[in-house]
């Protein structure tokens, strides 16, 4: 009834990290075809909205590849790729913040709406829209604290130990998270699906 | 919230979430069992988990993002300028050494202002050079400061006295030894020099031209 415990590791990357600190753009563009879901879920785990999600992605990425020579532990990468998805995607909604602000403009108005883009199957229903609607309001309205292992969680099938390693964080604290999130969840979307 | 319900529904989200023990596993569904709010619970986690799964992977679909080649190249010539060097913790050694050698040098190159300055000064009262004292300790010998013949300007107005001065030194040196040791070697140096007075103004200096 239940699923049984999964344990699985991440790969291992070392190889090509290194490759990619000695200059290598054949390393580094597989690397970003790899790993740039999770770090899509990282910023939107951030941000909370899709609102110049492409635009941070870009600066990671070129971060990434700027500052690799840093990276002191080349085991803990993904850490490390963590905190600059996280502090990119910070600066931007401070950025997106203040600009609204001075726009004087309310804080929703003119952001991408939270739906899926244009459905690919022409039959989905519009209830199913609604749904997602919905539930990408009640994500959005998480705190990012809860937000961003939800995100990781449920975008990457990641377990546990996997999101703890990249947030690097107690599996106790992740799962505490997690928890919350689903708690709060339910009660936001009661009765709404 | 009981603390009962609390683990239970903990449990519910470790076991949706794939994180049970065996046990815990076998616990939880002999609750769901005889438990009909636990199963409620269950359905509605489960319910949301799919919903939030669909929405968020429909919404952040993996596509590739977009990376400047230009802004690569440019980060990549940042990155050559200034990575640090992996061996960084070299500099505070390098610059201690540095600054080592360069109070050494100076030490060298200015013996009067060395350790030994105030170095003993004999005056000469006009005995031939042989009977001059050549002792420090010599009762002859006095302590004039600042008379060293390694500094100064080249034409002063001095004493007229004629005078031995003696000016002490000290040069250090670092040498590798057999035994792989570094040993420090000072030599201390004496050098003399007599003032002795030639004429009276320029007059004098004309005359040997």
């Amino acid at each position: 009834m239940v699923m049984a415990q999964r344990c699985e590791a991440f790969e291992r990357e070392e190889p090509v990290i290194e490759a990619i600190r000695s200059g290598d753009r054949y390393a580094f563009d597989e690397l970003v075809g790899r790993h740039h879901g999770w770090v899509r879920g990282v910023v939107f785990g951030v941000l909370g909205y899709r609102d110049g999600l492409d635009d941070v992605l870009q600066q990671v990425w070129t971060a990434f590849w700027e500052r690799i020579g840093e990276l002191r532990d080349v085991q803990r990468w993904r850490p490390w790729l963590y905190r600059l998805a996280k502090n990119a995607a910070l600066d931007a909604g401070r950025k997106t913040t203040r600009r609204r602000r001075l726009s004087d403009v309310p804080f929703d108005a003119g952001m991408e709406p939270l739906t899926a883009a244009a459905p690919l199957d022409p039959n989905a229903t519009v209830a199913a829209d609604e749904r997602h609607e919905a539930v990408l309001d009640a994500i959005r309205a998480l705190p990012t604290l809860y937000r961003e292992p939800f995100v990781l969680r449920h975008l990457n099938d990641w377990t546990y130990q996997q999101i703890a390693e990249v947030m690097d964080m107690p599996v106790d604290s992740v799962e505490t998270r997690l928890v919350r999130a689903r708690r709060l969840l339910r009660d936001m979307l009661r009765d709404k699906v | 919230m009981s603390d009962r319900d609390l683990n239970l529904e903990r449990l519910i989200v470790r076991g949706l979430d794939g994180g049970l023990r065996e046990d815990e596993r076998l616990a939880l569904d002999r609750e769901l069992i005889r438990n009909p709010e636990a199963r409620r619970l269950m359905d509605e986690f489960q319910r949301i988990d799919a919903l939030a799964g669909d929405a968020l992977r429909a919404l952040l679909r993996e596509d590739r993002p977009f990376i400047d080649s230009a802004a690569l190249t440019v980060a990549l010539q940042r990155r050559r300028r200034f990575t640090p060097h992996r061996s960084w913790w070299l500099i505070p050694g390098a610059v201690a050494a540095a600054l080592l050698a360069v109070f050494v040098a100076r030490w060298n190159e200015t013996p009067s202002s060395m350790p030994h300055r105030g170095t003993p000064v004999a005056r000469y009262d006009g005995s031939p050079r042989e009977n001059l004292p050549a002792s420090p300790t010599s009762p002859w010998l006095g302590h004039e400061k600042g008379h060293g013949p390694f500094g100064g300007d080249l034409l002063q107005t001095i004493s007229t006295t004629p005078t031995l001065l003696r000016d002490q030194g000290r040069n250090v040196i670092g040498v590798m030894g057999e035994d792989g040791n570094l040993y420090w070697l000072e030599i201390d140096h004496t050098r003399s020099y007599r003032r002795v007075p030639i004429g009276a103004g320029m007059g004098v200096l004309r005359e040997a031209m």
